[in-house]
């Protein structure tokens, strides 16, 4: 039971890595992205999903009685916290010169997801909470 | 034929396609032409979610008070798959296959579209493979689908907290 978990943890951990390259190929998200090219996003995002189906259904015997829906459940939004978190620590480091190459912040621009085209995860947040600091410092 | 017997067994699996259908959601999440159509997606995956978790409680609950027999209990089937113990009344794979269908689909019309046929054959198989009655896999969908609007119900009611969520989880660029 704990090693089909783990398994299943890994399958969707995998999966969900090769979704988050495919979106930050498709919409340009470069903070987001791991390599500097679309096309090897969206090569990852083939390998990783397939690849980690193929592994999780060859590797072993599926067809017999496993994990309860509630743990499925919660196995699946661990997974992909973790792949975020992961996807977003590895492309902050590996894009780490991206904004400054981007040149400097939009004040009026909305945050949200489409600010990761010119800036990392981490340079986001940090941003975030300068901003909020700032708020605070002068109210 | 052995091909369509395995292909069926792969499909009918307890984690083919949730997994599948669920990673096409969390792709959603994240999609959409501009930051409004990106927040009706993330609307349409609300309530896919709070659907499924609808949809697995009201099986439970019927579960409880109904334990209708599996067809391998009753008949001689060519059984593809292992022997589930929980009753067959509804079948929890479909109802929790259609509360994300159709909850998608109550937010967004083609990708809901794109998901209502891997549903409707989670369902077809299910029965091929011997472990439910189409009964159980009608009764199944109907939960789902009654509880994706039950969790439309739900956001409404707590307005403006979803909103809120939203908004906060932009300004932490996570939507």
């Amino acid at each position: 039971m704990t090693q089909l978990a783990v398994e299943y943890f890994f399958l969707i951990f995998i999966s969900c890595c090769g979704v988050l390259q495919f979106v930050a190929a498709r919409r340009k998200l470069r903070g987001l992205s791991f390599f500097p090219r679309a096309i090897s996003g969206y090569l990852f995002a083939v390998l990783a999903i397939a690849g980690a189906f193929c592994w999780f259904f060859i590797s072993d015997n599926r067809h017999v009685p496993g994990l309860e829906g509630s743990e499925v459940f919660a196995l699946f939004i661990a997974g992909s916290l973790a792949s975020f978190i992961f996807t977003a620590s590895i492309s902050s480091v590996i894009n780490r010169k991206l904004r400054l190459s981007m040149g400097q912040d939009n004040p009026s621009e909305e945050p949200g997801l489409d600010s990761l085209k010119r800036m990392t995860y981490f340079q986001a947040i940090a941003g975030y909470f300068r901003r909020k600091g700032g708020e605070q410092s002068n109210p | 034929m052995p091909i369509i017997d395995r292909f069926m067994r792969l499909v009918g699996n307890d984690y083919f396609m949730l997994v599948g259908m669920a990673l096409v959601v969390f792709l959603l999440w994240f999609s959409g032409r501009d930051p409004q159509h990106r927040e009706r997606n993330q609307r349409a995956v609300w309530c896919a979610l709070i659907g499924v978790g609808l949809a697995c409680a009201i099986v439970a609950i019927c579960n409880a008070f109904y334990d209708r027999p599996r067809p391998f209990d009753r008949y001689e089937v060519e059984l593809l798959f292992y022997r589930p113990t929980d009753p067959s009344f509804p079948s929890n794979t479909a109802a929790t296959a259609f509360a994300f269908a159709s909850g998608i689909w109550l937010g967004n019309r083609t990708v809901g579209w794109l998901l209502l046929l891997p549903a409707f054959l989670a369902g077809f198989d299910r029965v091929f493979i011997g472990v439910h009655y189409p009964f159980d896999i009608l009764g199944g969908a109907l939960v789902g689908i009654s509880a994706s609007l039950g969790a439309l119900l739900v956001l409404r009611i707590f307005e403006p907290f979803p909103t809120w969520v939203l908004k906060t989880m932009r300004k932490l660029y996570l939507a």
